[in-house]
C-alpha cells in the first residue's frame, strides 16, 4: 500500500491508498471520459458518480481515492493533449474520446516521436512474448 | 455566481460550467459554498505548467468529514474572448475570469510556479 500526506498537515492522518484486489481489478470495466475545458481525462474504475480526492502525483497524474476509505477509484492524467499522451505514447489509445478537438488531436499525432512510438510497439510485443502462460498458437517463440 | 478573489478580480461561474464540473468531481458539489473563500484568502496561487493564463488557488481544507485533509483548489482561467483580447492589451478586464474546475487535492503539484505569496528561496513547497 502506498502512502502520502499533505506535507504541512501533521494533523490530519495520511491517505493510505487501497487498490482493488486482482481478481476485482480483472471485472472492471472502466468508464474513460475526456474533460476538454481542463484537457483532462478521467478513468472511473467504478463509475463517474462516486465522490472522490485527488492524490496528486505528478503534476499531470492524480489518484482519485474514495475519501473515507481511500479506496481507489481511478486516475485523472491532466493536460493530457498539451503535455501527457506526447511524453508517453503509450497513452495514444486514449485520443479517440469523445469530446477532444480534432484539430489539436491531428495536430498531437503528427507532434508523437516515431521512435518513441515504435519503442512502445516493441515493449508490448515483448510483454506479449515473455508474460508468464503466454501461448504462440503452437509457433515457437525464439528468446535471444 | 460571481466573487472577487485575493487580487480583487472578479471571477465567475455560470450553472452550466457547475454542472460540468460537479459531472466529472461528484465531490465537487460538497465543495460550492467554500469556492468564495478559496479565491478570496487562498494560502497559495499558482501559475498552471501548460496553461500560463490558468491560475489555481489552493486553500487548506476547513470542509467536514470526509473532507478535512487536503487542499481545495479552484481553478480559474480568462473566459476565452477576454483571453484573445488579453493577449493583445497585455491586460485582462474586471470580469473576465471564470472557474473552470473545484477540487480537493493532497498537495501542488511541485511543476507549478507558485505566483502568490511571492516564492521565499529555500521555502518548502506544501
Amino acid at each position: 500500500m502506498a502512502t502520502t500526506s499533505a506535507r504541512s498537515g501533521a494533523d490530519v492522518r495520511p491517505w493510505t491508498i487501497a487498490p482493488p484486489d486482482p481478481e476485482e481489478l480483472a471485472r472492471i470495466s472502466p468508464d474513460i471520459r475526456y474533460a476538454s475545458v481542463i484537457d483532462s481525462v478521467f478513468v472511473y474504475l467504478y463509475g463517474a458518480d462516486r465522490p472522490a480526492v485527488g492524490l496528486v502525483m505528478d503534476s499531470n497524474l492524480t489518484v482519485m481515492v474514495d475519501p473515507e476509505t481511500d479506496k481507489l477509484l481511478g486516475f485523472e492524467i491532466d493536460h493530457f493533449l498539451a503535455e501527457a499522451v506526447i511524453a508517453h505514447p503509450s497513452l495514444e489509445p486514449l485520443l479517440d474520446l469523445p469530446g477532444m478537438p480534432q484539430r489539436r488531436v491531428r495536430q498531437v499525432r503528427r507532434q508523437l516521436d516515431p521512435a518513441k512510438r515504435r519503442n512502445v510497439a516493441i515493449g508490448q510485443l515483448i510483454e506479449q512474448i515473455v508474460r508468464p502462460g503466454a501461448t504462440d498458437g503452437g509457433m515457437q517463440v525464439a528468446l535471444p | 455566481m460571481r466573487w472577487q478573489n485575493r487580487f480583487g478580480e472578479t471571477v465567475t461561474l455560470t450553472d452550466s460550467q457547475w454542472q460540468q464540473i460537479v459531472e466529472f468531481r461528484p465531490a465537487a458539489a460538497a465543495m460550492a459554498d467554500a469556492i468564495s473563500a478559496v479565491l478570496a484568502r487562498p494560502d497559495m496561487v499558482t501559475e498552471d505548467r501548460a496553461e500560463s493564463l490558468r491560475r489555481h488557488f489552493y486553500q487548506r481544507s476547513t470542509l467536514d468529514h470526509p473532507y478535512e485533509r487536503g487542499y481545495l483548489k479552484v481553478t480559474v482561467e480568462p473566459r476565452p474572448l477576454m483571453r484573445l483580447l488579453g493577449s493583445v492589451s497585455g491586460r485582462f478586464r474586471a470580469g473576465s475570469l471564470q472557474v473552470i474546475d473545484v477540487a480537493l487535492v493532497s498537495r501542488q503539484p511541485k511543476e507549478e510556479r507558485r505566483i502568490w505569496p511571492r516564492p521565499v528561496p529555500g521555502q518548502e513547497p506544501m
